[in-house]
């Protein structure tokens, strides 16, 4: 094998998600209406937030909706997009063409987790393009711990997603499975609306959801938090960030032991 | 008992089975290096299985294979630089254009044959910018063979290369592939055409229900099988005749009875046995079928009576 085999199945595979509409759509298209369609609606309201242990400085909505947007791209990437596309390999029998070439193994994850990282990171520069040129948004926070807490996100949703359909044969069941549990998370997370209306129940339900954990780690390190800032949990950022690492390295053993190549 | 290095591929004793279906039965060959080498049988008599076992698809759950030297599942990753594999079933993304398919398998082997001859032997030189899943069945099974042999292998596994091919590109493939053999290049495949397995194949194994039912050179089998002749008599102009009568003529090794005609085996005086018997029946069959013997006849007595679409996987 040269070295050009793994960029050349990266190559590969953005030319395929570049030609599947629907990924294209939920992961690029849907993420920036959303944006624009709330920054014109609700995006000059202005809120307090807590950056730094009883240190509140006024922010706009329109400052925060990139982030929690971000969030639940990782997620929709993470447990349908990505979920998607490995359980059609092994619909099509690509994995098991692939398993009788020289192609490792680590190559057939580590391409579509890039293609992934590619199609986030454009949809969040359109994002940064339109919020800055339309909105005039503010960012208070340091790229680098941003960059940091949206890699950790999109492992923990990658290796949710990949953990949950190692064994499916079917694309339909692996999409339906996707949104079964993307569904819920986006509404109890805070990404369709504010927690603090929600029933009591559906709070507690919320605050142990990976994307209510992502929603408040990305917000709040945008908006310049640090890590000992309460979230909406209740709980310091650090534990957000934590947390999702803690679910990344389970469901990659759990994905690793279930994997089925047909 | 050959040198070993002088093997390809060596299966001692496989045996898969499916649930209560033993799918390959204690089944053991050699293929020497430089071969070609053809697996014939009916469907389910376990072709599929065994090519898949010795790639490393399927675990055998007895016996061992050795090709060239290695073990397909110990020595996997010096395995599978040796090797190309066709699969039966398809393994191409859909949206995959052919000349993106091409670059990327190529891309993972050390060595490769260019593209551009596979291309044009193959006659995919107007596909390479279309998708995979917009292909006809033809040039789809076109498109795994050129995936197969794209990394140079020593040896090529091929399942069934030219069913759905038109009798061209079947003719193309065949010769194309000869000369790779001749340049050292061995090839085991699998094939439902037996005169495709007598033209071009070294030597055949011909299966059944999991076993060998026979295997050499095809003009061997064909020799060794007593089989000089093949007469097709209608069965409605022989009036009360009927198997038993003509099973008794001497020279007749076998009598093949479907609803309009017996076929008849034998050795070479077959023909004029048969209608030294008519005539003294005072029997005018009208039209008669006779022909010299071939690797089908030596199928059709292996395999008994079978349905050839029935049977297991």
């Amino acid at each position: 094998m040269n070295s050009t085999a793994l960029g050349r199945l990266i190559h590969t595979e953005l030319l395929l998600v570049a030609r599947e509409p629907a990924a294209v759509f939920t992961s690029v298209i849907l993420p920036l209406a959303i944006f624009l369609a709330l920054g014109f609606s609700v995006g000059g309201v202005e809120i307090p937030v807590d950056r730094d242990a009883g240190v509140v400085e006024m922010f706009h909505v329109r400052d925060v909706l990139l982030a929690g947007n971000i969030a639940w791209v990782t997620a929709i990437f993470g447990i349908v997009s990505l979920p998607q596309a490995l359980v059609a390999f092994r619909q099509h029998g690509v994995f098991r063409r692939y398993r009788v070439t020289p192609m490792p193994s680590y190559m057939l994850i580590a391409a579509p987790l890039t293609v992934g990282a590619v199609v986030i990171t454009a949809s969040l520069a359109l994002m940064l393009v339109v919020g800055w040129g339309v909105f005039d948004i503010r960012f208070a926070g340091n790229a680098a711990l941003v960059a940091l807490a949206i890699f950790v996100s999109y492992m923990a949703f990658a290796a949710l997603g990949a953990a949950v359909t190692a064994r499916i044969r079917n694309v339909r069941t692996a999409l339906g499975l996707g949104f079964v549990f993307f569904a819920p998370m986006y509404v109890l997370s805070g990404s369709f609306g504010p927690r603090e209306t929600f029933p009591a129940a559906l709070r507690v339900v919320g605050d142990w959801l990976p994307l209510t954990h992502s929603y408040d780690l990305l917000t709040f390190l945008w908006l310049g938090g640090t890590w000992e800032v309460e979230t909406t949990i209740g709980t310091p950022i650090w534990f957000s960030f934590v947390y999702l690492g803690v679910l990344a390295a389970a469901c990659v053993a759990a994905a690793a032991r279930l994997f089925r190549w047909d | 008992m050959r040198p070993t290095n002088a093997l390809a591929l060596q299966v001692k004793s496989l045996r898969k089975v499916y649930g209560d279906v033993v799918a390959v039965d204690d089944l053991s060959f050699e293929v020497e290096r430089g071969s070609i080498f053809c697996m014939i049988g009916p469907n389910g008599a376990g072709k599929t299985t065994t090519i898949e076992c010795i790639e490393g698809l399927r675990k055998p759950d007895a016996g061992s294979v050795v090709v060239a030297g290695l073990d397909p599942m110990a020595d996997r990753a010096r395995f599978v630089h040796t090797i190309g594999v066709q699969l039966q079933d398809v393994g191409i993304p859909p949206r995959m254009k052919v000349r993106e398919a091409l670059r990327l398998f190529a891309s993972l082997y050390r060595t490769s044959i260019s593209q551009s001859e596979l291309t044009d032997e193959l006659g995919l030189d107007g596909s390479l910018r279309k998708q995979y899943g917009s292909l006809s069945g033809g040039q789809k099974r076109r498109v795994n063979i050129a995936l197969a042999l794209v990394g140079n292998p020593e040896i090529a596994f091929l399942d069934e290369p030219t069913t759905g091919l038109d009798p061209e590109y079947r003719f193309r493939f065949w010769e194309y592939l000869k000369r790779q053999n001749s340049r050292g290049m061995t090839i085991v495949a699998t094939t439902h055409y037996m005169e495709e397995a007598r033209e071009y194949c070294d030597e055949v194994l011909l299966m059944n229900e999991g076993r060998v039912a026979a295997s050499g050179p095809p003009e061997r089998l064909i020799a060794e099988s007593g089989l000089a002749a093949r007469v097709v008599l209608p069965r409605a102009t022989l009036g009360t005749l009927g198997e038993d009568d003509l099973a008794a003529l001497p020279g007749v090794v076998h009598v093949r009875t479907t609803e309009t005609s017996f076929y008849i085996y034998g050795d070479g005086n077959l023909v004029g046995d048969v209608s030294d018997f008519l005539s003294e029946r005072g029997v005018s069959p009208g039209v008669v079928e006779a022909r010299p013997a071939n690797l089908d006849d030596v199928y059709f007595l292996a395999v008994g009576n079978q349905d050839p679409q029935g049977g297991r996987k």
